[in-house]
């Protein structure tokens, strides 16, 4: 096969789409119950949830990724921190070049309800026959796009997660917000038409700050 | 002038009552409201410039007919509600104990009862929401702005307020002039020999009236109005209009501002669209014209650019689409430049009262 022949098949070969993923029964994932009880037992948070994907490839090589996400609890409020692992493996140093820390940032998490300093962690796991690290030092794990589009995956159903949960939060914030409002205002409001209508007694108000703490479908 | 007096004491005393019943109704139906757990309401005339029309027959601004909600069921209008229902409680206070507040008092007084304003600007704005609905002024609830307008002339005036019923004052005792302050606003006015008053801009100019006796001269009650004349000014040239009779003439600056000044007297302000009794229709505007410039010689500085850009903004003003109003922009416009009161000094401190005054008031009666 001439030069130009060789390309054209290798650029094939990547377009097809039916090839069957990987085997990824030589891989050793930790499984997302573990994970869990791991994140559970260590942060005592708030919320928490862990996935992981099914097995895929990269240049031939078979991979998977598992990420947890956990918020609240005993994690300080001082934003997003990443710990990240590769076959079970921790990885401490040159954060700021792995491909995890790109994919984090590079989400908009105001999408998520996710803002300023959040207590939020997140944990990742790439487990894989070979891990693309970028550097002899095996620190961190080089942006390939299959990789990469699995994080992403990943964390975008995370954080789905997440903001299922933060919603909900923030309304029962939001009800304890208005019943406080409600209780500390509508006393004096009955104070003041006592006081102008020139009534001796006060209104039967206790039924109002009840429905003014109710009231459910209203935005601010 | 028994008469007159009797008059005095006795819209003064149905104001209040007018006054007392309004803030009595509305404490009455959210006393209902409350009682019946149902959220109470109040219903504000919105004060957006698109609510601000000019209403030719009463000749002065008034609001149309859009209104807000502002309902302590929403949850967000929850505090300004209160604060609301803080200030008309307080009001009837005021009306009901004879005492006066002032704008600044009213930010520090809500901190008594746990009803937080962030800032003045705030509680000055449920100040004029206040007014609003009851369509009255803030000093007809007893809360008055800082006072700096004067007043001088033959005027007899007898106090309402506590502690002065009764006494009587004669408002040329004091060659300063008499501050047009709570007292003076709510006092009756008695006897006047004078026939005329002369609304000032300057305190400089108001002086040297008083040391010329033109209260004298021409029989006039004069008015300082400090600037813009303050609301408490524009209510009190209005009463010795309508309660006295007397015609009321203006002497400002002869510039874009000036001519506003004299506007705001004659038929008021946008910004106090939803309140009436604060003009005096019929009052006119003596000058300093644009056309006084050339003929009388005086001398003069030259216009910003935002005086130029004053008129502009005024030729857009339906009250200035006619007559003199017009005319004058028109010419300020040509001139580009502008003269003070006091530019007559050129030609002797008296000029203005020996010459000018009279030559203006006998153009006036054809006016």
């Amino acid at each position: 096969m001439t030069n130009e022949e060789l390309v054209k098949l290798s650029d094939a070969l990547q377009k097809f789409e039916e090839f069957l993923s990987p085997d990824p029964s030589c891989l050793a994932p930790l499984g997302e119950e573990p994970l869990s009880k791991g994140i559970m037992k260590f942060f005592n948070p708030e919320f928490a949830a862990v996935i992981q994907r099914s097995a895929s490839a990269y240049s031939g090589f078979p991979f998977v990724v598992e990420m947890g996400i956990t918020y609240g609890g005993d994690i300080p409020p001082k934003g997003i921190q990443v710990y990240r692992f590769a076959n079970r493996i921790p990885l401490l140093y040159d954060e700021g070049s792995d491909v995890v820390l790109k994919v984090v940032n590079e989400l908009d998490w105001t999408r998520y309800k996710v803002k300023g300093e959040t207590p939020l962690v997140i944990v990742s796991h790439i487990c894989s026959t070979r891990i693309p690290y970028k550097t002899v030092g095996k620190e961190n794990v080089a942006d390939r796009p299959e990789l990469e589009r699995e994080l992403k995956n990943a964390l975008q159903y995370l954080a789905r997660k997440l903001a299922v949960h933060m919603s909900r939060q923030g309304m029962a914030d939001m009800a304890k917000k208005r019943a406080n409002l409600y209780s500390k205002y509508v006393p004096l409001i009955a104070q003041f038409s006592t006081e102008l209508s020139g009534k001796k007694k006060e209104p039967n108000y206790t039924q109002l700050i009840k429905k003014g703490s109710e009231i459910e479908d209203q935005q601010i | 002038m028994k008469t007159s007096k009797s008059k005095a004491t006795k819209t003064a005393e149905l104001r209040k009552e007018k006054v007392l019943t309004l803030l009595q109704n509305h404490g009455l139906i959210m006393y209902n409201d409350l009682d019946q757990g149902k959220f109470p309401q109040f219903s504000i005339p919105s004060r957006s410039v698109s609510n601000i029309v000019y209403d030719k027959k009463l000749r002065q601004y008034i609001l149309g007919n859009a209104s807000a909600l502002r309902s302590s069921k929403n949850m967000s209008q929850l505090r300004s509600f209160t604060q609301l229902a803080w200030l008309a409680f307080f009001a009837n206070k005021l009306i009901r104990e004879g005492k006066t507040s002032t704008l600044r008092d009213i930010y520090y007084s809500s901190q008594a009862f746990a009803i937080d304003f962030e800032d003045q600007p705030e509680s000055d704005n449920i100040i004029v929401d206040l007014e609003a609905i009851l369509t009255s002024a803030r000093e007809e609830f007893h809360i008055f702005p800082e006072e700096r307008s004067s007043v001088f002339g033959d005027l007899t005036i007898e106090y309402t307020v506590p502690g002065y019923e009764g006494k009587r004052m004669n408002l040329s005792d004091h060659p300063d002039g008499y501050l047009i302050g709570p007292s003076l606003s709510s006092a009756e006015l008695v006897d006047t020999s004078a026939e005329l008053v002369i609304a000032i801009e300057k305190g400089g100019l108001f002086t040297r009236f008083v040391e010329e006796k033109v209260h004298k001269k021409f029989k006039a009650i004069i008015v300082d109005t400090a600037g813009q004349a303050p609301r408490s000014t524009r209510y009190f040239l209005r009463r010795l209009n309508g309660e006295l009779g007397l015609p009321v003439v203006i002497l400002v600056d002869g510039d874009v501002y000036g001519e506003h000044i004299a506007m705001v007297i004659k038929s008021g302000s946008a910004n106090a669209a939803h309140l009436r009794e604060l003009t005096v229709p019929d009052a006119k505007w003596l000058g300093v014209w644009a056309t006084d410039i050339e003929k009388y010689k005086l001398p003069t500085i030259p216009m910003t650019e935002s005086d130029i850009k004053r008129i502009y903004e005024l030729q857009k003003d339906p009250r200035y689409q006619e007559g003199n109003w017009k005319m004058q922009l028109e010419v300020f416009l040509k001139l580009k430049r502008k003269a003070e009161l006091e530019a007559f000094s050129k030609y002797g401190l008296t000029n203005i009262t020996d010459k000018y005054l009279p030559e203006k008031l006998e153009l006036a009666k054809s006016l």
